[in-house]
């Protein structure tokens, strides 16, 4: 009879401690103990995950090449193509193409002044827990505190949330619990953005019942005060769908997002938002949707000729190792505290 | 346990979880992300009874549930793992480890994780959980584990065989 009792108790003790943990975890924030716990142990998974991440990466370029969509015509052009530049650079597939990566990502960080630090993605949770959240390599020593604005190849990827001295975490933009403010591109109307959940899907909600919102109107971000969480011009997505007729309580419209996240690989968090309001600077100026996420379509977007040279650029593009993280030249954090900016359109609309 | 026994539950519950956070879930394979520490879990509540996988499935969710990016509430891996564990040492001890009984009971457990993380996301007021996506990451999830589950269980038996001839089962 001992032995069969024996394992009850144990799982039963388990039990107690694990809902007194959800317990503590429900009542507690951020600045709570269990934060506390988190930002430890942070530093120390972070550089482990950090570590394991370079060492799986070849792995994951091999299943990616596999499960890549398209017919095989499509892949075959693709990988012919891909050898063709191989031969004309020399350089190493992978660090080329994040090269482009990166300089793409910088020049879109050009057109709005924004002052970046590039990253990497390390890590990302598994979706059977909900949550749209990833790991990145840089950290509070990086100059990064949380509620920054996080761009990737097309436009907006999501805020940090959580900073350790060596990683943060951020939640995505299409993470069920994101939302921001959103404006418009030329007519000035404006919305809430907000995630679904869904990869390839975001909802937006057009404050104005009479504003004109059609499909193929292309959303940008509105700004928060200070720029925290998100700084304004940021490209968010296009809109596929509008439900609901003009003069209706609440007009509703499906946005596909110019970001793919479930490619994420290199990003750039913004340190320092623009001076001036970029407006629609940023977007690609084609009427043509931008959300493919190949390099050679946002390889277009064009820096504005009369705008200063943004240093993040010409600093850290020309440096060859992308995975190199520049420390940021200045000292990057605005006076305003990172919690709660109840005055921006960007607070949470739920 | 002996110290060795011990070292490879931590060995493979730290590997487990960095290779699901750095390369599993990045695969962008479709529904779950393939569960590998659950298995792990599982494996060690079959190979070493109840207790153990009670234990281990334990640890392994509280490491789950710190390392970045992890959003959701702090315990609920550890207490669904625990859970795993142990209902999985508890099935293994009376089949006497067939393997057939043994994968049905992993593609079981797949599911009741899934479910169990979405109602008790639900109760707890998650504003994340969605329940029309739980058919899908349920049955990609069971399909996923029982794949690693034939790989990982004869793994670890081998494992603990070569470690201690006598006292394995």
């Amino acid at each position: 009879m001992r032995e069969s009792r024996r394992p009850r108790i144990i799982l039963g003790v388990l039990l107690l401690i694990a809902f007194s943990f959800i317990a503590i975890d429900l009542r507690a924030d951020a600045n709570g103990p269990l934060g506390g716990v988190k930002k430890i142990t942070g530093s120390v998974l972070g550089p482990m995950e950090n570590a394991a991440s370079s060492f799986t990466s070849p792995v994951r370029g091999f299943v990616d090449n596999l499960t890549s969509g398209g017919s095989k015509d499509e892949q075959i052009a693709t990988l012919e193509t891909e050898v063709q530049r191989l031969r004309d650079s020399g350089a190493s597939g992978d660090a080329q193409h994040r090269m482009t990566e990166l300089n793409d990502l910088l020049r879109m960080s050009a057109a709005g002044q924004y002052r970046v630090v590039p990253a990497q993605v390390i890590g990302i949770g598994s979706s059977q827990g909900f949550a749209r959240t990833v790991t990145l390599d840089i950290g509070q020593r990086d100059g990064i505190s949380a509620d920054m604005t996080v761009l990737a190849l097309g436009g907006l990827a999501g805020r940090v949330v959580a900073v350790s001295s060596t990683s943060c975490v951020v939640v995505l933009l299409v993470d069920a619990t994101a939302s921001v403010g959103g404006r418009l591109e030329g007519a000035g109307e404006i919305g809430f953005v907000s995630g679904t959940g869904n990869e390839s899907e975001l909802e937006f909600q057009l404050l104005d019942p009479y504003g004109p919102l059609k499909a193929g109107d292309r959303i940008v971000t509105f700004g928060s005060k200070a720029g925290k969480p998100y700084v304004p011009g940021v490209p968010i997505g296009e809109v596929t769908e509008v439900s609901g007729t003009p003069g209706q309580l609440t007009r509703l419209a499906k946005v596909k997002p110019f970001v793919n996240v479930s490619t994420l690989d290199i990003v750039a968090v913004v340190i320092e938002p623009p001076r001036d309001n970029p407006r629609d600077s940023v977007l690609v100026p084609s009427p043509e949707p931008t959300s493919s996420a190949t390099p050679s379509a946002s390889a277009t977007i064009p820096v504005p000729s009369g705008s200063p040279a943004p240093k993040a650029s010409t600093s850290a593009a020309a440096k060859p190792s992308v995975s190199a993280k520049p420390t940021p030249t200045t000292t990057p954090k605005p006076s305003a505290k990172p919690t709660g900016d109840g005055a921006s359109p960007a607070a949470s609309a739920r | 346990m002996t110290l060795g026994r011990l070292l490879v539950s931590v060995l493979a519950v730290v590997g487990a979880v960095l290779l699901q956070v750095t390369l599993l879930s990045r695969l962008g394979l479709p529904g779950a992300t393939p569960d590998l520490v659950l298995v792990v879990v599982l494996a060690f509540g079959a190979v070493r009874g109840p207790t153990t996988g009670a234990g281990v499935g334990f640890a392994a969710g509280l490491l789950l549930d710190l390392i970045p990016p992890s959003m959701g509430y702090f315990g609920l891996t550890a207490l669904l793992l625990a859970v795993a564990g142990y209902l999985m040492g508890v099935v293994a001890e009376r089949t006497g480890g067939v393997v057939a009984i043994s994968l049905i009971t992993v593609a079981l457990i797949s599911v009741g994780i899934v479910v169990g993380r979405a109602a008790i996301g639900t109760l707890l007021g998650d504003p994340r959980v969605s329940w029309g996506e739980v058919p899908g990451l349920a049955l990609t999830e069971a399909v996923y584990a029982v794949i690693l589950a034939a790989l990982v269980f004869p793994a670890l038996a081998a494992i603990d065989r070569f470690l201690e001839p006598r006292l394995s089962m």
